[in-house]
């Protein structure tokens, strides 16, 4: 399983990519949105200061070629009142002479004055930053400057309306859009999900293709896999077809060794016996491991048939006439406890299952010993068969591997070619089911139970 | 006693027949599906052993064309796939008996030899059982021993008991089988009863060397008497 954490998740990698944006879209609509309030701020407000100077340059009169300005105190007052602002005028003369009003209102920096009639400069009175706006005249030949002056702060107020008004908003949007991307990533990759519990839930065995009631973007991926399944169910197939094809390829020429082995027993003197019955017996032990052989291929394709509803106890029965004579012959009593217990389930590969179990357990109870095959459900709707023998049991550490394929103890001397217990594995798992082994607390010997659910594992 | 063995693989053939020679059995081999065809048609044999994968004609085909032609001749089927649905195919065609290869010898010389006299239509109605022998015809027992043969005396009971078991050999009989077999629907028998009585019967047939063994948790088991 590679580190999820060092692929990064999804989310954090979209909102990663996001949110840089995001951030600087914003600050550029705010840089924009600024210089869009301050220039409408400037110009509406420049525009009632200029009206201020005309005012006052309206009221200027010439008093014996002195330059006068009559304002009565209410005038002034009305001139110069403001709700936020301080406003202040001057009118200087040409050389910067101030005539009247406020004496710390400069002239314009040289480089302001465009030679227009009317313009607006920043300037700072006492520190204080406020904007003037300039008016030029002409009275009797002199060249007159009045100039209108306020603080900022309408002006600044406006800005920062202005500015809110937009940039709440803005953020509001950004804020918004980042949670339903995080939201929304998540239900987006819920189809995901749904396609992860479905791999999840599969049996080793079910190959079928995947569903393919996916959004569209996961498509490619779901056709993907479903292909790869198919490769892998068509690789699969052909090896056991290679292995069952193998396997009976391989009867024809031992059904002809047995033939001739035993052709020769009938002919030969007394003296060449021993050695044609050891062959015959390496024959027998071949024709053992070929049918094995089949019997594991078969055992491993998915549950292609199934039979409706098979009584372990109708397996048993079955099993139970193919094993006695070998039982009868060894002196084993070879015993059965039924109790009512149904699968679903392949009845052939059933008692094949079974089948290897008696055998495994003939093979190591000594002669004369016992060997008890028994079935049952219980509470939970599992399925039981069990065989149980008095042999020497699986020793600790061993309770696994034997399930191995060829697998065989050390100091076995048993002539079962390995494959019996993979078999039995193999069809349990294939109806769903488990198989364990432990020691017979009656019998004392090895104890395999089988563990089946009523109803076939769902694919 | 002929027999037609049809098989492509000449050591198997060759061993098969060479051990059918030596129980009394003339055989002859055909590696060809054609041939055998030929020969079914154009000479008279009491058995055929017809392998299914065969050159020329597949074995099904040697034995669809015998049938369609109306011939009795007893066929023993030679496979090597022991899949139920095959047998069942081969047995509605008209085969008589199918066997898997690798084959013991034991038991195809039985199988030859119960095909040969099914197909001489005189089914033997003696069943042995060690020393005992079972006429069904006559329905009465007898057994054999230094003297010769002499009657076994057997209820009407016993002997239904030991034909049932005799018809079974190899069977696990349950005691339910074995009540209804006996006694039919009509007494209220306890496996206690049965029990009992099969306790009876089976210390009868000791002295005729018959077993008739319990199967613990199953039932009663007659095991096949060796030939």
């Amino acid at each position: 399983m590679p580190d999820p954490g060092r692929h990064g998740s999804l989310r954090i990698t979209l909102l990663r990519r996001l949110l840089p944006a995001m951030l600087a879209l914003l600050l550029g609509s705010a840089t924009v949105a600024y210089w869009i309030a301050w220039r409408s701020a400037t110009k509406a407000y420049d525009r009632a200061l200029a009206d201020a100077a005309l005012a006052i340059a309206e009221q200027l009169h010439l008093k014996n070629g002195e330059v006068h300005l009559p304002l009565t105190q209410q005038a002034r007052e009305v001139l110069l009142t403001d709700h936020y602002d301080q406003i202040f005028y001057a009118v200087r003369a040409a050389d910067g002479t101030l005539l009247d009003g406020e004496h710390r209102l400069p002239l314009a920096p040289e480089t302001r004055r465009s030679g227009e009639i009317r313009y607006y400069f920043d300037a700072r009175l006492d520190h204080l930053p406020i904007r003037v706006a300039a008016l030029e005249r002409e009275l009797a030949g002199q060249k007159l400057t009045i100039l209108a002056g306020e603080t900022m702060v309408k002006r600044n107020a406006l800005i920062r309306e202005i500015l809110f008004g937009m940039l709440l908003p803005e953020l509001l949007l950004v804020t918004l859009s980042l949670l339903i991307v995080w939201f929304g990533v998540r239900s987006g990759l819920r189809p995901l999900d749904g396609l992860r519990h479905e791999l999840a839930g599969r049996s080793h065995t079910d190959l079928s293709p995947l569903g393919t009631d996916v959004p569209q973007e996961m498509q490619p991926m779901v056709r993907e896999i479903n292909g790869l399944l198919q490769r892998l169910a068509d690789s699969l197939d052909s090896q056991r077809n290679f292995v069952a094809d193998a396997a009976h390829q391989l009867r024809t020429p031992i059904a002809a060794l047995q033939a001739q082995v035993e052709a020769a027993l009938q002919a030969a003197p007394e003296s060449a016996r021993p050695q044609l019955n050891g062959v015959r017996n390496a024959c027998q032990r071949l024709t053992h491991l070929v049918s094995q052989l089949l019997a594991l291929a078969r055992a491993e394709p998915s549950l292609a048939q199934t039979d409706p509803e098979i009584e372990l106890a109708e397996v048993i029965h079955a099993c139970a006439e193919t094993w006695l004579p070998t039982a009868i012959a060894r002196g084993i009593d070879l015993g059965f406890e039924i109790a009512p217990a149904s699968v679903h389930g392949n009845r052939l590969l059933l008692q094949e299952l079974l089948g290897n179990l008696i055998d495994n357990a003939l093979r190591h109870a000594p002669d004369g010993g016992a060997v008890t095959v028994g079935c049952a459900s219980d509470t939970d709707g599992c399925r039981w068969l069990t065989v149980e023998d008095n042999g020497p049991g699986i020793r600790d550490g061993e309770q696994d591997k034997i399930f191995e394929r060829f697998y065989r103890p050390p100091g076995s001397r048993s002539d079962g070619c390995g494959l019996g217990l993979a078999i039995v594995r193999a069809i349990a798992r294939q109806h769903g089911g488990q198989v364990r082994v432990e020691r017979s607390p009656r019998l004392g010997g090895a104890l395999f139970a089988v563990s089946l659910p009523a109803t076939p594992a769902a694919h | 006693m002929r027999i037609l063995l049809a098989e492509d693989d000449a050591l198997l053939a060759d061993g098969l027949a060479r051990a059918l020679a030596h129980s009394g059995y003339s055989v002859e081999i055909a590696a060809d599906g054609k041939i055998a065809d030929h020969w079914l048609q154009s000479e008279e044999f009491d058995l055929a052993i017809l392998d299914l994968g065969l050159p020329g004609l597949e074995g099904s085909d040697v034995l669809q064309r015998l049938r369609s032609r109306r011939q009795k001749t007893p066929v023993l089927i030679l496979s090597a796939r022991p899949a139920m649905e095959e047998r069942v195919r081969l047995l509605d065609l008209g085969a008589d008996d199918y066997i898997v290869k690798p084959v013991a010898l034991a038991e195809l010389e039985a199988r030859v030899r119960a095909l040969i006299r099914r197909g001489r239509g005189d089914p033997d109605p003696n069943l042995i059982l060690g020393r005992l022998r079972l006429d069904t015809l006559g329905k009465r027992a007898w057994v054999r021993d230094a003297g010769g043969e002499h009657n076994f005396e057997l209820t009407a009971r016993e002997w239904a008991a030991i034909e049932f078991l005799a018809q079974r050999v190899n069977r696990v009989i349950s005691k339910e089988q074995m009540i209804q077999a006996l006694y039919g629907w009509e007494d209220d028998i306890t496996p206690n009863a049965i029990e009992k009585f099969i306790s009876r019967l089976r210390s009868k047939l000791e002295t005729a060397d018959v077993t008739i063994r319990t199967v613990r948790g199953l039932g009663y088991y007659l095991e096949k008497p060796d030939a």
